[in-house]
């Protein structure tokens, strides 16, 4: 009998300890039982700003719970201003002024804790941590945010991921470049020792079901049926190949470097900036003849 | 060029109040209605790519030539094939997901596609580097005008068996590509393909392509909101061949 690696170990330590978690909260589906979720970043506790429920503050480091039907209210001093939100949705409160952000990301948030403490999380939840330049870490995996809020203790204070503003050097901006991953974690990252551990986020897993031809922006990327790839846009004309790494993830291999990235769903691929390439839309017939017509000479409906 | 030839002639046969031979590509030369822009392409085929891929069908590329004469002559045997074909070869055609694409767009997304324009592809979406086949068959050549009035019933005619050969030439090119796939079925699964092939790619648009009619002077791109032409009566297209696949962008709408 093989010795099951800790991995697994992990994975069905957390199975358990999330199932066990979401049945005692009674909250299965915690997204979609009329709950929101309030996430204030650090700037706006440090001025003082609260999350009141039912006139009631609430003192919470990580994402507070809330009723999408109760009366919810941001507080900044003695301005109380009534919070709307809809069942399952992420609201950040952010900044010293507390701007009001919805529709935050479920599946990112940032963590404020050591090495130990995002390494336990991720392996609980089954999402990555990612080191960030500033020493926190990017929990990234669907419903983090969620999964974050029935482990107070171990998760601590989080705030709302927030992607970079363009023009800032991503991940993905590393790639147009040729630095690849390693000149990503050069600018942006650490290395992540049991990274390799933990499990993708990627949906599938076969390497054809990435073949297609993604956007992002004005860049266009070819995942060729022959393992190539192509990528274009504004004086950028690359070319390499792509693969699979153990965990399923996928390699983009360029002449000078390689990028990992990973599935969201079934038609975005993702890199750790979350800079997001989808797949490419389909144009739809919306334009009608300018010119006038004879509708009498309109032929009846096909009938095979 | 031939056909153009043709058009002059045609023209004179109007003038002297004979019936004319109207060819889909003669009317969109003298109408030139509509370019043939590929903008979207390749989302088209890639969408159909990955849709084939999930669904673990082939991929059958309907391949639309360059040249513009070539896609109508094209359009109208594949077109006279698909709503006229054999069960046998619906049923086929009812196993893959069907698309339409030039070979240069094609080759963006499967750089391993062969070089010329065959008629159709089958790309087997499941593995990478994935495998293409081709279907290939010879068409039927096309038939000289005639010169003189008194040829035109015999020249119809010689029209109407083109058309039937073309249907005959590529249902048996196709079941003959997909034989061993549908040995593998049952006949309710051949029957049930079939009538996918008639619900998905008869009744309604192939991507890449419309669905267009055309009896004898103007062409109704199906499908299409108020596309329509002048209804002169005074052409010709064989039976089977009114309706075709039309792989022009109607009004600047997406192929």
């Amino acid at each position: 009998m093989t010795e099951p690696s800790r991995t697994n170990v992990v994975g069905e330590r957390a199975a358990v300890l999330v199932g066990t978690a979401l049945a005692l909260c009674g909250c299965s589906g915690v997204e979609a039982s009329g709950t929101a979720l309030v996430l204030l970043d650090d700037e706006a506790r440090a001025a003082g700003i609260e999350i009141a429920v039912d006139g009631e503050a609430q003192a919470d480091e990580g994402p507070i719970a809330v009723p999408s039907r109760g009366r919810v209210e941001v507080r900044r001093g003695l301005h109380h201003e009534s919070l709307e939100t809809t069942p399952g949705e992420v609201v950040a409160i952010e900044g010293a002024e507390g701007r009001v952000r919805h529709g935050v990301d479920p599946g990112r948030l940032v963590l404020d804790g050591d090495r130990a403490q995002a390494l336990s999380f991720a392996e609980l939840a089954g999402v990555q941590a990612v080191p960030l330049p500033d020493g926190r870490f990017l929990i990234d995996g669907e419903n983090a945010m969620w999964t974050a809020l029935l482990f107070p203790e171990l998760v601590g204070s989080v705030s709302p991921w927030t992607a970079p503003p363009r023009g800032v050097e991503t991940a993905s901006s590393a790639w147009l470049a040729g630095g690849g991953d390693e000149g990503w974690a050069a600018r942006t990252a650490v290395g992540l020792e049991a990274q390799g551990e933990t499990p993708s986020t990627a949906s599938p897993t076969d390497l054809a079901a990435f073949v297609g031809a993604y956007v992002a922006d004005d860049v266009v990327l070819v995942l060729d049926a022959q393992g190539g790839l192509h990528m274009t846009g504004t004086g950028l004309d690359r070319r390499g190949t792509f693969d699979l790494d153990r965990q399923g993830q996928l390699l983009l291999r360029f002449e000078d470097g390689v990028v990992t990235v990973h599935a969201r769903g079934d038609d975005q691929l993702e890199d750790p900036s979350g800079l997001r390439f989808r797949t490419m839309p389909v144009a739809t017939i919306t334009r009608r003849r300018q010119a006038p017509v004879l509708d009498a000479m309109v032929p009846a409906p096909f009938d095979p | 060029m031939k056909r153009r030839g043709f058009l002059l002639s045609s023209t004179t046969a109007v003038g002297a109040g004979i019936g004319t031979v109207a060819w889909p590509s003669l009317i969109s030369r003298a109408f030139a209605q509509n370019a043939t822009p590929e903008d979207g392409a390749l989302s088209g085929l890639s969408d159909s790519y990955r849709t084939a891929q999930r669904a673990h069908r082939p991929l059958l590329v309907l391949v639309i030539p360059e040249d513009n004469g070539a896609r109508w002559e094209r359009g109208s045997a594949l077109g006279a094939f698909l709503n006229h074909g054999s069960d046998e070869a619906m049923s086929a055609i009812g196993t893959c997901e069907v698309t339409c694409a030039t070979m240069a767009v094609v080759r963006q997304l499967v750089p391993q596609a062969p070089a010329g324009e065959p008629l159709m592809l089958v790309i087997d979406a499941g593995h990478v580097p994935a495998t293409v086949t081709t279907i290939d068959p010879s068409l039927p050549a096309e038939i000289p005008y005639p010169s003189g009035e008194d040829r035109w019933d015999a020249f119809y005619a010689q029209m109407e068996a083109r058309v039937d050969q073309q249907i005959a030439v590529i249902q048996a090119a196709v079941s003959a590509a997909f034989a061993a796939r549908l040995q593998l079925l049952s006949a309710t699964e051949r029957d049930a393909a079939r009538q996918r092939a008639v619900d998905t790619y008869r009744a309604h648009r192939i991507r890449g392509s419309y669905w267009a009619r055309q009896a004898g002077c103007g062409v109704y791109v199906e499908e299409v909101p108020e596309t329509g032409g002048i209804g002169c009566g005074m052409g010709h297209t064989p039976e089977r061949a009114q309706r075709f696949l039309y792989f022009f962008a109607p009004n600047g709408n997406p192929l």
